[in-house]
């Protein structure tokens, strides 16, 4: 293990010896001293590392002392340990924490195990140290990462977040790993990925609901009728072995089907809250149909589109708010990843993303619009093809100011809880750390500070202790499952006016439809196939000229459907109202009649072919009118 | 890639349970049935992965056991993980008596599986692992696990 440089603050020598011999048996370098002055030289000369610092130092306080050497560059990076038994009270400890962005508060007497446990075990240096949800999102910042080290970095991680799963799949299919990834979700549902040698062959969910007879009509390789004529037939076979002896259907084209069918599944792993994943190496064999690096990347572009919310990624990005986006290992210029729609509808975003510039200095210039662009960013960065290089070094008030105020906007409207959560996702640390969050979280915030920021940082840092405190209190239990139940009833609600304006929309009372959905996605972000209606009443509006939309706006809600919910006639139905309003009227008029083939009861597709057809034949009759009729219908006397 | 094997022995009311390989989807379970048994010892040293299919069937299968007592010996990394993270696949009444800790050395790279035994290297109290570990060629090993994740399962017992 190598060793670290400890020094030791104390005027107790007793206390100070017992440390220093504990810390130098398990191999580290220990200095001591009893005097402020002494330790705020040797940080500098020494290179120190770590500090155990008395609170109740001869002529000074140890609190004051760390406030002071954190100004200074060698101090600034250091862990410290505050050590006190005469001031104890919670009061003092928190704010002491607070102040010197401490690692932690020891209380006289303390067992030299408890201080033991607070240097790292492993052979990582401090500054080094990184969660391990932080450090699997650094993998791509890292030149050469070995298979090892990245097959580590996935044992390394407990619990994490159902969002982080795209990285997930795409560093093992990057990385060329075989083995199955395990996953159990908060209710204790498993599902599981396998890998062989980085393409994906298999996807195992505990919701079995295969789509495959969707997927067949919506891609058009079968009929409605031949479906239904092959499920009609009692057999033992597989519907797909069924369909291709009965030649409706090319081994080829079942393929492809499938492989879309684990899109689906696949996109089905990608939850809202925290899920369990272990990894197990094996050699698994290759199969087809599979996923492979270069069919991920838009399955991955559906996903982030479709399934991750904005609340979710603004916390993710918050740390890394000051560091410069450049070019990751992937990076090309001509990489697929451009030319799909998340990415290619910025104009500019490449030339941003490779500018230099941090990632609070884009947001801040309000280049983009902030939703496509977090997505577009996390997509990237998610394939490798941009990463975040350093943090700015020296930040500029006006930035900081800007960065503690986009903290503020986080944390607004929400209760103690949320907050808490916040400060879990913002640190990468286990929701069971509490202290190690706190600390953390004071570390992000751990900025020279004067006049406006100040006292930005302290009404930030002020909503953080208290949300710590409230989880420290014992009360989080309880409000999470009041939470738990104002959800639901929250989603319920959403649901049943969900209802309501799909019976709006199609008795096409769109003003009354968009109204309601916009309440339902606003009670429920990641309401299934809320943004394909909001793009529906959005075109109604467009038609009845009440609203103007633009044609990409809706594109932009469109695209946010995740694969699943594209499976859906009515997908098809409204994707053939924005071709129609962008003049594509072909290709409008086979969304329609894919839509009715999905579902032959949705009668407002069969009503927008019959209006093609109608609008179609009134033209032919202009044109089959003589020039006499033709001249006085268009120049004659209005009725 | 490892065969899947078992043997399940029913000679006396303690059951004795040799598995080996991959446990996926096209393992079945259904034949050999643990009900009856007083007590089921596993042998699982052999085991090489598990998907999720293969989790699923192994809760469900072990569970014909009933209130049987079950012990597993000679877990290995990939069935440690199981019993870290899915509640269930050690029943409520079962015991490990010993498991495989993964070692690593920087040095020369090499990895060793280290067996972890109950009243030896572990106990209710807590830890013991061996002082030193070698690789072949004399080079010192550290353990190449994330300790509070890894041996979580001991302090659920």
């Amino acid at each position: 293990m190598a060793g670290l440089k400890i020094l030791i603050l104390e005027d107790d020598s007793t206390q100070s010896e017992a440390l220093a011999l504990a810390f130098q048996r398990i191999g580290h370098e220990v200095f001591k001293t009893d005097k402020a002055e002494e330790a705020r030289a040797w940080v500098k000369l020494k290179k120190i590392q770590m500090i155990f610092v008395d609170c109740l130092l001869p002529g000074q306080s140890g609190v004051d002392f760390v406030e002071s050497i954190r100004k200074t560059p060698e101090g600034s990076q250091l862990q410290v340990v505050l050590m006190s038994g005469i001031f104890t009270d919670s009061g003092f400890v928190k704010d002491a924490l607070r102040s010197t962005a401490a690692l932690a508060f020891l209380k006289k007497p303390f067992d030299l195990k408890e201080a033991i446990g607070l240097i790292p075990a492993s052979g990582l240096s401090l500054e080094e140290k990184v969660s391990p949800r932080k450090a699997l999102y650094q993998t791509f910042n890292r030149g050469t990462v070995s298979v090892r080290e990245k097959r580590k970095l996935i044992e390394a991680l407990d619990e994490i977040h159902g969002y982080d799963l795209p990285f997930i799949y795409s560093l093992l299919v990057e990385s060329k790993m075989s083995g199955h990834l395990n996953i159990v979700a908060s209710n204790g549902d498993v599902s599981g990925i396998s890998f062989s040698n980085g393409v994906i062959v298999a996807v195992d969910i505990a919701d079995q609901e295969t789509f495959l007879g969707k997927l067949l009509i919506e891609s058009g390789f079968i009929l409605p009728e031949d479906l239904e004529e092959v499920l009609n037939v009692k057999s033992t076979k597989k519907i797909g072995e069924r369909l291709i002896s009965g030649n409706l259907l090319s081994p080829h084209a079942f393929n492809i089907v499938l492989s879309n069918q684990m899109n689906i599944r696949l996109s089905r792993t990608i939850v809202n809250s925290s899920v369990r994943v272990n990894f197990s190496e094996t050699d698994v064999e290759t199969s087809t149909p599979h996923i492979d690096s270069d069919a991920l990347v838009g399955f991955l572009h559906d996903w982030i589109a479709g399934k991750i919310t904005m609340d979710w990624l603004k916390a993710h990005y918050l740390q890394w708010h000051h560091h410069r986006l450049v070019k990751g290992p992937q990076f090309s210029e001509e990489h697929p990843a451009f030319s799909l729609p998340l990415v290619h509808s910025l104009p500019g975003f490449l030339n941003a993303m490779t500018s230099g510039e941090a990632l609070g200095q884009i947001l801040e210039s309000q280049k983009f619009p902030e939703e496509p662009f977090c997505k577009a960013l996390h997509f990237l960065l998610t394939k490798g093809i941009v990463v975040f290089g350093e943090a700015l070094t020296q930040m500029k008030p006006e930035d900081i100011v800007k960065m503690l105020k986009r903290y503020l906007k986080q944390f607004q409207g929400k209760n103690k809880v949320e907050v808490f959560d916040l400060m879990v996702q913002i640190t990468n640390n286990s929701e069971s750390d509490a202290q190690k969050i706190f600390v953390d979280f004071n570390k992000l915030l751990n900025v020279r500070a004067t006049g406006e920021v100040e006292q930005l940082r302290s009404q930030v840092l002020k909503i953080a202790e208290q949300a710590y405190e409230f989880v420290q209190s014992g009360d989080r239990d309880k409000v999470r499952s009041e939470m738990a139940k104002t959800e639901i009833e929250m989603k319920i609600k959403a649901a049943q006016q969900f209802e309501d304006a799909k019976n709006a929309l199609q008795r096409s009372q769109v003003q009354l439809g968009y109204d309601l959905i916009t309440k339902c996605l606003h009670a429920d972000p990641s309401l299934g196939k809320g943004k394909i209606y909001l793009a529906w009443a959005k075109l109604g509006l467009m038609e009845a000229g009440t609203q103007n939309f633009s044609i990409k706006e809706v594109e932009m809600d469109l695209m946010q459907a995740s694969p699943e919910d594209k499976l859906d006639a009515i997908y098809n139905f409204v994707t053939g109202l924005l071709q129609r309003a962008a003049g594509e009227l072909v290709m409008a008029r086979k969304s329609f009649e894919k839509a009715l083939a999905m579902d032959s009861t949705l009668i407002v597709a069969r009503r927008e072919i019959n209006r093609m057809i109608n609008h179609q034949n009134q033209k032919k009759d202009v044109l089959n009118r003589d020039l006499k009729d033709l001249v006085s219908g268009f120049f004659g006397k209005k009725r | 890639m490892a065969k899947f094997e078992i043997k399940v022995d029913k000679a006396s009311p303690q059951y004795q349970v040799n598995i080996s390989g991959v446990i996926d989807e096209d393992v079945d379970f259904s034949g050999h049935s643990l009900a009856g048994a007083q007590g089921v010892e596993f042998q699982l040293g052999a085991i090489k992965g598990i998907n999720s299919c293969g989790i699923r069937e192994w809760i469900k299968w072990v569970s014909t056991a009933g209130s049987a007592a079950v012990v597993y010996n000679e877990c290995p990394k990939v069935i440690v993980d199981q019993i870290n993270m899915v509640q269930g696949f050690l029943p409520a009444q079962g015991k490990v008596k010993s498991f495989y800790v993964p070692y690593y050395s920087e040095e020369t790279e090499s990895e060793k599986l280290v067996l972890f035994r109950e009243g030896a290297e572990f106990s209710a109290s807590g830890l013991t692992p061996p002082a030193e570990v070698k690789d072949d060629k004399g080079q010192p090993m550290e353990m190449d696990v994330v300790e509070a994740k890894y041996f979580k399962f001991l302090q659920k017992k």
